[in-house]
């Protein structure tokens, strides 16, 4: 097996005009939890591999039905047509009173809700899911659906757009801006949740090479349908005076989502995914740091994309001291930058690498990740290709191999788990929490081990922990004196099954140094908002609010184009705000 | 009604610890109920007759333990086969639900065919696909005599199963799903208010 140190320190380079070696960035360094939680979206979120291979293979939309009636109940279907496949975007749209509207996971009734249809629906069918889809989790969906999901209307926005619209008026920016969507939702179920189509059925299929690329293009196809809502009721209310939205207000108007512990876990149960995500993202940075040479332009270039993260820094509200306070920071960091990038020759060798090590001395985490973000803009071409390794085929690395020596998985497991060495774990401090299921909702929680009675439902999500038991373990049977570091790990786990899912995570994470998070995930620091936001970065959300340490809301594809607009313009342009009264540079039509 | 195998898998490694399964064996109940299912074989049906039976059944402590009585967890054995604890020729006796056995045989046949045989059931499994010849009953036997050998006298047809074309689980597994979710249901903390208002973190107004 090839040494970790070599595989995470060194790739080879991908052109002349790049240095020959590239430098990763160690796992020690990006994997800790804060580094994780300063995560921005970039050229490699799946929003936007999705929305440039939509336009590059010229993919057409066309809403399909609208039968909606002037309450806003009835249904709705948006198509998305594909070389080789096309998918239906099923909307149903609800009369939901006031009271019932909450964005928690455990609600039981939405504004609308949705699925995403394999081909192009059937009335039938369209039968079929109205007597499920709108029940979520207690309804179920078939292997000819993709993604179920909800939304709810935004409280703070949608009646006031529909109401400026029903005036003949348009909403002020400033108001939408902040908020950014119409609506939000609070889940969206894929990978045959609920009954829908096992992963193994998609995956092959080349629009959905990646990550989440059917839920997200049914995040897409859902922003479609709330401003198609929102202008359907402006027209219901005021049939005479009713005006549609402005296009550059419209695409200012992302979708909202509500998001908390339930995601949390995913990123600690697909350590090979992770890794997948991760590698690719610290590779495009390396490949942009090993560019030799720029020139003036490609600088103004830069300023140009710190200007408008400065932007989208200085529009991004939350209430949340944690996050206001990385957000300060933030917008300092890119002041800074911006000042220290107009100093430099722009003949200097490697330039980008140059911007970066300045960056890692000088910024706080939150302005070094959005570094990185800004470095990978300009270079498509260098880069984009990785996307198509953002993916992982898990079950690959189910089996244990129980042939190993106990001696070799001892010396795995000191390689991959060493960061535990500077938490104590007979503290109560670095115990203090505990990763279970609710009885109520069946959604993942996390408690106080020393307050609740809930150690008994504990989840496996405290890899760091288990792999230090599982060291003490190895370390017992090896001072044993009649068994050796010649046994195998397979004699290991038949006397201790309790080891035996972090004997088969050391396994798998070994040869992926980004696999891991190397922080205490049951710590009383610990911040569950780290791991969502990390997740949330690599789907390509903006904006992100914590609602408390354990929820947030965040913004998705504000700025981004419409089926409507795909083809005119740059979708990778707009995913920062526009600078002022840019719409020749900003919008780049193409 | 029907199910994906990737819900009926997740099910079923809950179901495995809520029956007091450690995480890793657990995981590998829900391995071996989504290999026989992707393969249209009662995996469902056999880890629900496993499992209520374990609940109050005589069971051995583990697989290299030989007692005059009690019988041997399938998942606990095949999981020490496909670990390589033993030899390729063996025998056992009493391993309840031996059709759970069968995933973990299937994760040593490479290059060598193998075959398994309980009662009149013979498998043969090999890298390219499997062969039996049973019938459903004797397949979902309760507990047999095992024996595992690469002696093969004469294989017959493989199956072989797609890679895009999954089969679903059907809703005549609807009595299984719901016994394994009663077992499921032993891994969910009961809620109280704290642990509602604490749990999810929300204090807060999320209506916006």
């Amino acid at each position: 097996m090839t040494k970790k140190s070599e595989m995470k320190n060194v790739a080879s380079g991908t052109s002349t005009a790049t240095s020959s070696v590239l430098c990763l960035r160690p796992a020690e360094q990006v994997m800790t939890l804060a580094r994780i939680g300063s995560f921005h979206q970039s050229r490699l979120s799946f929003m936007r591999v999705l929305l440039r291979r939509l336009k590059a293979e010229n993919w057409q939309f066309r809403r399909s039905r609208w039968s909606i009636d002037q309450h806003g109940v009835g249904v709705a279907t948006y198509e998305a047509i594909g070389p080789e496949r096309s998918y239906t975007l099923v909307a149903f749209a609800h009369d939901l009173p006031a009271e019932k509207r909450s964005d928690r996971v455990i609600a039981e009734a939405w504004d609308a809700t949705f699925t995403l249809h394999d081909g192009i629906i059937s009335d039938s069918d369209i039968q079929r899911l109205e007597r499920n889809v709108p029940l979520q989790e207690a309804g179920r969906i078939s292997d000819g659906e993709f993604v179920l999901s909800r939304a709810n209307r935004s409280v703070r926005l949608f009646d006031y757009v529909r109401d400026c619209l029903a005036a003949g008026t348009q909403p002020d920016p400033s108001k939408v801006e902040p908020i950014g969507y119409l609506m939000r939702t609070t889940a969206v179920y894929g990978s045959g949740k609920f009954g829908a189509a096992d992963r193994d059925i998609w995956a092959n299929r080349p629009e959905f090479s990646g990550s989440f690329q059917p839920e997200l293009l049914a995040v897409w196809l859902i922003r479609s349908f709330t401003i198609d809502i929102v202008e359907h009721m402006a027209a219901a209310k005021s049939p005479e005076n009713a005006v549609r939205l402005n296009p550059e207000i419209r695409r200012r108007i992302g979708v909202g989502n509500s998001t908390g512990l339930g995601m949390a876990p995913f990123l600690i149960n697909h350590p090979a995914l992770i890794h997948a995500w991760i590698n690719a993202r610290e590779m495009a940075l390396a490949r942009v740091r090993a560019i030799r040479t720029s020139d003036q332009a490609g600088l103004e270039r830069f300023l140009t994309m710190v200007a408008k993260a400065a932007k989208n820094a200085n529009e991004w509200t939350t209430d949340s001291p944690y996050q206001r306070a990385k957000t300060a920071g933030l917008c300092d960091d890119l002041v800074r930058l911006d000042g220290f990038v107009r100093t430099l020759d722009a003949n200097i060798s490697q330039p980008w690498d140059h911007i970066y090590r300045w960056g890692e001395a000088n910024l706080s985490l939150e302005g070094q990740e959005q570094l990185v973000s800004l470095l990978l803009e300009d270079h498509g071409p260098l880069i984009d290709d990785l996307a198509a390794s953002m993916a992982a085929d898990e079950a690959a690395h189910f089996r244990i191999d129980g042939s190993m020596r106990l001696g070799e998985l001892r010396r795995m497991m000191g390689t991959v788990y060493g960061w535990t060495n500077r938490i104590d774990f007979a503290r109560n401090d670095a115990l203090a929490r505990v990763w279970y299921v609710s009885e109520e909702k069946l959604e993942p929680r996390l408690g106080e081990r020393f307050e609740e009675p809930i150690e008994p439902y504990e989840q496996p999500l405290a890899p760091g922990r288990d792999a230090v038991l599982a060291l003490q373990a190895i370390d017992q049977w090896l001072g044993q004196g009649i068994t050796s570091s010649d046994d195998t790990v397979a004699m290991f786990l038949l006397k201790h099954p309790e080891h035996r899912h972090i004997v088969r995570r050391t396994q798998t994470v070994f040869a992926m140094p980004y696999a891991e998070i190397q922080d205490n995930t049951i710590s009383a620091e610990m911040q569950p908002i780290d791991l969502l936001r990390c997740k949330l970065s690599f789907f390509g959300a903006s904006k992100f609010d914590p609602r408390s340490d354990r929820w947030l809301r965040i913004t998705m594809y504000q700025g981004a184009p419409f089926p409507d607009e795909l083809d005119q313009l740059d979708p990778d342009i707009l995913f920062y705000p526009p600078l002022i009264n840019s719409n020749t540079t900003d919008h780049n039509t193409v | 009604m029907s199910w994906s195998l990737g819900e009926i898998g997740a099910l079923s490694t809950k179901a495995a610890r809520g029956c007091g399964m450690d995480w890793g064996l657990a995981d590998e109940a829900g391995y071996a109920v989504k290999w026989l299912q992707r393969r249209q074989l009662p995996g469902i049906a056999a880890l629900c007759r496993y499992l209520s039976w374990r609940q109050t059944g005589d069971i051995t402590v583990w697989p290299d333990l030989t007692g005059d009585t009690g019988h041997y967890c399938p998942i606990a054995t095949g999981a020490s086969f496909g670990d390589g604890v033993f030899d390729d020729e063996v025998e056992f006796s009493r391993i309840r639900t031996p059709l759970l056995l069968i995933p973990f045989v299937a994760l040593c046949a490479g290059k060598t065919p193998i075959t398994i045989s309980f009662e009149n059931v013979v498998f043969n499994l090999s890298r390219d696909g499997f062969a039996y010849s049973s019938n459903d009953t004797a397949m979902l036997i309760a507990a047999s005599h095992c024996r595992i050998s690469t002696k093969i006298d004469q294989v017959p047809q493989l199956r072989r199963i797609s890679d895009t074309d999954l089969p679903r689980v059907p809703e005549t597994a609807s009595a299984c799903v719901t016994v394994l979710n009663s077992f499921a249901k032993n891994t969910y903390a009961p809620a109280t208010e704290a642990s509602r208002l604490r749990g999810a973190g929300s204090g807060l107004s999320d209506n916006d």
